[in-house]
């Protein structure tokens, strides 16, 4: 042990000597605004917090989030990185937002235009391509490792009915190191179709067929009126709020400071912009 | 009789001895359990009792820590000792709640004790509920108020400080 522990005659350095385990323990009983004060107690406080093995236990701070940006001259879409806390000193985020690997890929890969559409678990999810819709697929990214793996889209005869599609990803590695990929694929009036790609058997599946009566009521119905909704209300690309990770996402943010709004940087040309909120 | 609940003795680092019933101790701590499971093998069955030196926890902790375990861990004392005990009617959520409020509310030193205690015997219980302690009295303070509390010397030179401040800043 790192402390005598004889019977100590004053306080000095009573809390300085509590183990890391124990120390982590405690801190993930905090509320986010005593975790920062903590970190300013003193060095080895800070540095505990900081570290990125603890970031799954001890609250968390939204620091930004990750946007496409098409700009409306017709040039290449880009990403940018939104910095939500303002301070010069916020770290750079741990990715660079021009996601250099999307100029690598193979040929053949309509990648001119590409979105963020999801991230899980630390795996990002990309959308590449545009019309003709058989162009078009995914992309899965893993920043830690820098590997990643593309995805061709499914593409059924019905696709020129097809009028939106929404992908999400699922990933946990504590379950599996596979990924899956859930696609929402609206194709007319209220009807939506759900498919869903394994990374393990590399096939998509209409997964659906399979589901029993109960399967397909609710939540699952609840949730596609919820999808079309937001697309009928006009809200476009602009949904972020509905997206189950992001949800999580706006909750632990929101919980961090009063809600205030967000001035968009204006560095750019105008442009439309997809903001996605990345859980890393 | 075969039944007779068999004990150990636990020395503690200033050389007290502490006698607990080994399935009690055995259900509580990992650490301890461990040692009584090395030890086995060379034990005789009879009398003969085990002695367990703990070395990094002083009497005056162990025999909280001891305090704690009975209460927690054996259910035959509870049992039988009613008065000693609060009943509570099925539905309520925890009869040790107030045990382990007061068992907790101790100075910093003694609480500080038990976190090390309880992580070095391995009673994940203990150990919640002391690092759950010790956050309630992080939270709310300020950092000087947090410093004093804890008394930890402030390792930032001033540039580092105001840097560590502003980035916290929000917080404040």
């Amino acid at each position: 042990m790192d402390c005598p522990n004889p019977r100590r005659s004053s306080a000095a350095a009573v809390a300085a000597c509590l183990p890391d385990d124990a120390l982590v323990d405690v801190f993930s009983r905090l509320p986010v605004k005593s975790l920062h004060l903590s970190k300013c107690v003193c060095k080895r406080w800070r540095d505990i917090i900081a570290d990125p093995l603890h970031g799954k236990i001890l609250p968390q701070t939204l620091v930004g989030f990750f946007s496409t940006v098409f700009p409306d001259d017709g040039t290449l879409s880009f990403h940018e990185f939104v910095d939500l806390l303002g301070t010069s000193a916020a770290p750079p985020p741990l990715l660079d937002p021009s996601f250099p690997f999307l100029d690598e890929l193979p040929a053949g890969i309509d990648c001119r235009l590409r979105v963020i559409s999801d991230s899980c678990n630390g795996l990002l999810l990309f959308e590449y391509g545009q019309e003709p819709p058989e162009s078009m697929g995914y992309i899965v990214f893993n920043p830690a490792t820098e590997q990643c793996v593309v995805v061709p889209g499914i593409w059924t005869a019905d696709a020129r009915r097809c009028l939106c599609t929404r992908a999400y990803l699922l990933y946990d590695p504590a379950v599996s190191s596979h990924f899956h990929i859930v696609m929402f694929w609206e194709e007319q009036e209220g009807l939506v179709t759900v498919l869903a790609y394994s990374s393990e058997t590399r096939a998509w599946s209409h997964s659906e067929k399979d589901w029993s009566p109960e399967e397909q009521g609710r939540p699952t119905e609840a949730w596609r009126r919820r999808y079309v909704g937001v697309n009928k209300g006009g809200c476009g690309r602009q949904d972020t709020e509905h997206h189950p990770g992001a949800d999580r996402c706006a909750q632990r943010g929101s919980s961090l400071r009063p809600p205030r709004a967000l001035l968009w940087p204006v560095s750019r040309a105008p442009a439309l912009r997809q903001p996605w909120i990345c859980r890393l | 009789m075969a039944s007779e609940k068999k004990v150990v003795f636990l020395r503690s680092s200033d050389g007290e001895a502490f006698e607990v019933s080994e399935e009690v101790i055995s259900a509580a701590s990992v650490t301890i359990k461990g040692m009584i499971d090395e030890e086995s093998p060379s034990r005789a069955d009879t009398a003969a009792t085990t002695t367990l030196a703990i070395p990094n926890v002083t009497a005056a902790t162990l025999s909280r820590v001891l305090h704690y375990v009975n209460k927690h861990f054996d259910a035959a004392a509870v049992v039988g000792r009613p008065d000693d005990y609060i009943f509570c009617a099925p539905g309520d959520e925890h009869p040790l709640a107030r045990f382990d409020d007061d068992f907790v509310d101790v100075d910093n030193d003694t609480l500080i004790d038990l976190v090390h205690a309880a992580e070095y015997l391995h009673i994940k219980k203990l150990f919640d509920l002391t690092c759950k302690a010790v956050a309630d009295k992080l939270k709310g303070r300020t950092i000087d108020q947090i410093r004093e509390t804890f008394g930890i010397v402030n390792d930032y030179t001033v540039e580092e400080e105001v840097e560590v401040y502003r980035e916290n800043s929000w917080a404040f």
